[in-house]
C-alpha cells in the first residue's frame, strides 16, 4: 500500500458523491431531453435542396417551364435524385411534353416509381402505341390499386385496341363488378363483345345500358 | 489510524452535505428529476412537477422550456405552445425560443403563426437561410406560391 493518505481520502470522497449522484441528485447531468427541435435552426441549407424545393413550389404555382428549368440545374448538379427526376415527368407530362416526361422516367428504375408514376409511364406508352410496355405496367400499378375503375377502363381499352379481347373483358367484368349501373362502361363492353363476334352476348348487355 | 478515520470523516461530511442539499433544495431536486424523467422520454411524469415548479417561479425560464418539451413529446401541441408563448414572453430576445415555438405552430398547422414569427427573425436577422427556409416553406403551406418562390430565389441568391 504506497498511497498516500490524501490520494486515497480523495477517491472515497469521489466515490461518496458518485453513489449519491442519480435522478434528483443536485450532481446529476444537467442536459435536457428534446422530443422536437427546430427543423431547420443553425443547419447549412444546402443549395440543391433549396432548389428542388423551389422547383416544385414553381411547379404548384402552374409556372412549369421556370419549374422544369430548376429541375434541370438540379439533376445537372446532384442525377442521383430519382425522386426528382420523377417530379420532373409529372411537370413535363402537364405541359403536354409526354415525350419528355417518357424520356426522363425510363432513366429511372422501375423499381423506384410510386404507383402514381407507374400508371403516368403506363398512360405515355398507351399514348406513344407501345402498348406491351404499357400492359406490364398498368398490370403493375393495379395490383397495387385495384380500385382504380379509370385506370383500368384506360387498360381494358387498350387491351382492346391489341385485340386481345378475352383480357380486354375480364377488366371490363372488373370495372362492371364495381360499377354495375354505369352504361357508358357496358356500352365499351358491349362493343368489344361484338368486336369478339360475342353478339348474343353484346345485345344484351346493350339492352341492360338502355332501361 | 489516522488515515482511516480522516476517510470516514470525509465520507461522512460527503453524505451530510448531499443531505442538506437535498433538504434545503427541494425545489431543484424537483427541476432535476423532471428534467430525467423528460429526458427518459417519461413526458408525462415531467409534466405536473414542471407545472408545480413553473407555478412556484422556480427557475422560470428552464422549467417553462421543460414543461413545454415534455406537453411537445406528448403531442399536446396547444399546450405546449402556451408554454413556448409564456417563455417567449419571459425572454423576448431569445430568437431559439421563437424558432421553437414557430416550429410548433407549423406542426399544429397553423403556418401563418409560424410565418409572422419567421418574418420577425429575418427582420432582425436577414442573412439567416435556415428561417429563411422555414418561411419559404409556411408560405407554401400556406398557398401563398409567389412569395415562397421570391423567399426561395433570394436564399439561392438569385434574382426574381
Amino acid at each position: 500500500m504506497n498511497r498516500s493518505p490524501a490520494c486515497l481520502a480523495a477517491v472515497c470522497f469521489i466515490t461518496a458523491l458518485a453513489l449519491l449522484a442519480g435522478p434528483g441528485s443536485p450532481f446529476a447531468g444537467q442536459t435536457s431531453g428534446r422530443p422536437g427541435a427546430p427543423t431547420v435552426a443553425g443547419q447549412e441549407i444546402p443549395d440543391w435542396m433549396a432548389r428542388w424545393e423551389l422547383a416544385r413550389v414553381l411547379s404548384y404555382a402552374g409556372r412549369y417551364e421556370e419549374s422544369v428549368t430548376e429541375y434541370s440545374k438540379l439533376l445537372r448538379e446532384k442525377p442521383d435524385l430519382p425522386k426528382a427526376r420523377i417530379e420532373l415527368a409529372k411537370v413535363l407530362f402537364r405541359q403536354k411534353k409526354g415525350a419528355e416526361a417518357l424520356g426522363v422516367l425510363e432513366v429511372v428504375d422501375v423499381r423506384q416509381l410510386d404507383a402514381d408514376s407507374v400508371l403516368l409511364m403506363a398512360d405515355l406508352y398507351r399514348d406513344r402505341r407501345s402498348y406491351e410496355r404499357a400492359a406490364v405496367l398498368y398490370r403493375e400499378y393495379l395490383a397495387k390499386r385495384p380500385g382504380d375503375n379509370p385506370a383500368r377502363l384506360r387498360f381494358a381499352e387498350m387491351l382492346s385496341w391489341e385485340k386481345r379481347y378475352d383480357e380486354s373483358l375480364a377488366e371490363y367484368r372488373k370495372i362492371l363488378a364495381a360499377l354495375p349501373g354505369d352504361a357508358q362502361v357496358r356500352r365499351k363492353y358491349a362493343m368489344v363483345l361484338m368486336w369478339s363476334k360475342r353478339y348474343g352476348e353484346a345485345a344484351t348487355e346493350l339492352r341492360r345500358t338502355l332501361k | 489510524m489516522k488515515v482511516l478515520t480522516f476517510i470516514i470523516s470525509i465520507t461522512i461530511l460527503a453524505l451530510a452535505t448531499t443531505a442538506a442539499y437535498r433538504y434545503l433544495k427541494q425545489d431543484w431536486l424537483l427541476y432535476r428529476t423532471a428534467e430525467d424523467l423528460s429526458r427518459k422520454g417519461s413526458w408525462q411524469q415531467a409534466i405536473p412537477i414542471a407545472d408545480t415548479l413553473v407555478r412556484k417561479g422556480f427557475r422560470t425560464k428552464d422549467t417553462l422550456r421543460l414543461l413545454g418539451r415534455s406537453y411537445e413529446g406528448t403531442g399536446d401541441l396547444t399546450m405546449a405552445i402556451e408554454a413556448f408563448k409564456k417563455l417567449a414572453a419571459a425572454d423576448p430576445d431569445d430568437a431559439g425560443v421563437e424558432l421553437e415555438l414557430a416550429g410548433l405552430y407549423d406542426r399544429q398547422g397553423d403556418h401563418a403563426g409560424a410565418a409572422d414569427i419567421y418574418h420577425a427573425l429575418l427582420a432582425k436577422e436577414p442573412g439567416n437561410r435556415a428561417v429563411a427556409l422555414s418561411l419559404a416553406r409556411a408560405l407554401t403551406a400556406l398557398g401563398r406560391y409567389d412569395e415562397a418562390i421570391l423567399r426561395y430565389r433570394a436564399i439561392l441568391g438569385e434574382k426574381p
